[in-house]
C-alpha cells in the first residue's frame, strides 16, 4: 500500500536530517516561518524518525561469540603467521569451540591470555554450554560405550579440579544414561561437563562451574531451544540443561541439587 | 594484497561484528540469515581487503557488501527455496529480539520499522540508525540520492502515523 509521496514531504525529510544546500535551507526556514500547515507538517514528520536506541537492543541479541568465531574462521590461512594479538584470541576463541567439538579437554590446552579479551564472548557460562550443547545429536552419545571404569576415571579428574567429591550416584540422573565427563574450560575457570543421553528427549547434561559466585536458589531459563536449571551454592555454579519440559528438568535439577 | 589492509579489515570487522549482524536481521527478519549474512561479508570483505580505501570508513564499506550479498545470493536464494520474505509484522521482534520483548515502547519501535516495505526499511536503519549521511546510503544500497530522500520521506509519513500523529497534521498534507 503505497501512498502518493508529496515533494513537500521530501523537502521536509531532507530539511529535519540537515541534508538541505545552504541555500535551500534558508528558503526552507522563510516558508516555514510563515506557513502554519508546513509547519504542523513538519512536526508530524519529525515525529516519524524511529528512536534508535531502540535498536541498540538488538545489539545484546547477537550470537557474539559465533559471530567471532566465524571471522576467525574466515581469517584463518595457513600462509598468514597470526601475529596480532587479536588474531590469537580469535583463535582460541576457534579452540574452545573446535576442541569441544573433538571432544577435547581443553583445560590441557594452554590457551593464550588474550583469550579473557576475546570480543564478545558469551557473559554468562550457560550461554556458552547451550551453545555447545546445539552440537550435539544423540549420535553424539550414543556411540559412547558403557565402561564404567571409564566414568568412574573421568568423574575423579572433575572432582580434583574442581575440589568436589561427585560419585557415579550422585549424579545419575533416572531413565538416563550416563555417557561421559568432560573437563572444560570457561574463560579460565574450570567446567565440568556429565552428559547423559535420555531416549526420549535426547543430549541432557549436567554442568558445575567453578565461578565463585553467591549463592542463589535454583531458577529455570531458556537458552534458544534448551531448557536450563541453574544455581549456584558454596562458589560453584551448576547448570542441568535439556529439550525436556520446565517440569520434568525442575525435579532432576532439584534432585542434583540434594545430591550434591 | 598488502598485508596492512588485510589485518585493517580483520581488525575493523571484529568490531563491527554486532552491528553487520544487527544489518542482516533488519534485512532478512532472521536471525540464522543474519549469521549466514555476516559470515559471507567476512569471507568477502578478507578476499577484498585491498579494495578497501583507507581513510574512509570501514563499517560503511562492510555494511555495503552485505547489502550486495543479500541482494545477490541470500535474498535471492530465499525466494527460489519458495520462502519469500519473514512477515515483516513479526520478524524483528519475535525471531530477533528477546529481551527487546521486556522494553515496550522499543519493541513497537522495531515492529513498526520491520513493517515497513524493505526498501525503506534498509534506508530507515542506515540513515537514522547507523548515521548513514544520505549519499553514504545512496552508495551502499546502490541507488540515487533522491531515491534515498523519497524512500525516507514516505517512511517518516508512515511512522507518524504510527506514531500518532494528529489529524490536522495529516489535513495539512493532503
Amino acid at each position: 500500500m503505497q501512498e502518493p509521496l508529496s515533494s513537500i514531504d521530501v523537502e521536509i525529510t531532507g530539511y529535519l536530517d540537515g541534508e538541505l544546500e545552504p541555500e535551500a535551507r534558508q528558503a526552507f526556514e522563510e516558508r516555514l516561518a510563515g506557513d502554519a500547515g508546513l509547519h504542523a507538517r513538519c512536526d508530524a514528520l519529525a515525529r516519524g524518525r524511529p528512536d534508535a536506541t531502540a535498536f541498540d537492543l538488538l545489539l545484546d541479541e547477537a550470537p557474539r561469540q559465533r559471530l567471532a568465531a566465524m571471522l576467525a574462521e574466515a581469517a584463518r590461512s595457513p600462509s598468514r603467521p597470526a601475529r596480532t594479538g587479536w588474531y590469537r584470541a580469535a583463535a582460541a576463541a576457534i579452540v574452545l569451540i573446535v576442541g569441544g567439538v573433538a571432544g577435547f579437554a581443553i583445560a590441557r590446552l594452554a590457551l593464550p591470555a588474550e583469550v579473557e579479551v576475546v570480543q564478545g564472548p558469551p557473559e554468562n557460562w550457560r550461554v556458552a554450554v547451550a551453545e555447545y550443547m546445539d552440537l550435539y545429536t544423540d549420535e553424539t552419545l550414543s556411540v559412547i560405550s558403557d565402561d564404567p571404569a571409564q566414568r568412574e576415571a573421568e568423574l575423579a579428574a572433575v572432582n580434583r579440579k574442581l575440589s568436589l567429591a561427585l560419585s557415579p550416584e550422585a549424579v545419575a540422573l533416572p531413565g538416563m544414561a550416563l555417557k561421559r565427563t568432560e573437563l572444560l574450560d570457561f574463560r579460565g575457570m574450570p567446567l565440568a561437563q556429565v552428559a547423559y543421553l535420555s531416549p526420549s528427549d535426547g543430549p541432557v547434561a549436567f554442568c558445575i562451574i567453578a565461578n565463585g559466585k553467591p549463592d542463589t536458589p535454583l531458577t529455570l531459563e531458556k537458552q534458544g531451544d534448551w531448557n536450563v536449571g541453574f544455581w549456584n551454592a558454596g562458589g560453584v555454579g551448576y547448570m542441568v540443561i535439556g529439550k525436556i519440559a520446565p517440569a520434568t528438568l525442575e525435579a532432576l535439577a532439584k534432585g542434583l541439587e540434594s545430591h550434591v | 594484497m598488502s598485508e596492512s589492509s588485510h589485518d585493517a579489515v580483520k581488525l575493523g570487522l571484529a568490531s563491527h561484528l554486532t552491528r553487520l549482524w544487527r544489518y542482516g536481521l533488519v534485512l532478512s527478519g532472521s536471525r540464522d540469515t543474519a549469521e549466514d549474512l555476516v559470515q559471507a561479508t567476512c569471507v568477502r570483505a578478507l578476499e577484498r581487503a585491498h579494495q578497501f580505501e583507507p581513510g574512509t570508513r570501514l563499517d560503511r564499506w562492510l555494511m555495503t557488501i552485505l547489502h550486495r550479498i543479500w541482494l545477490n545470493d541470500l535474498r535471492a536464494a530465499r525466494y527460489r527455496r519458495g520462502e519469500g520474505l519473514v512477515d515483516a509484522e513479526s520478524a524483528l521482534i519475535f525471531d530477533g529480539a528477546r529481551a527487546v520483548e521486556a522494553n515496550i515502547s522499543a519493541a513497537q519501535v522495531l515492529r513498526n520499522v520491520q513493517a515497513l516495505p524493505e526498501a525503506q526499511r534498509e534506508t530507515v536503519f542506515l540513515v537514522y540508525v547507523e548515521g548513514f549521511t544520505y549519499r553514504e546510503a545512496a552508495e551502499a544500497l546502490d541507488v540515487p540520492i533522491g531515491t534515498v530522500m523519497s524512500r525516507l520521506a514516505a517512511a517518516r509519513a508512515k511512522l507518524s502515523e504510527s506514531a500518532g500523529g494528529d489529524p490536522q497534521a495529516r489535513r495539512a498534507r493532503s
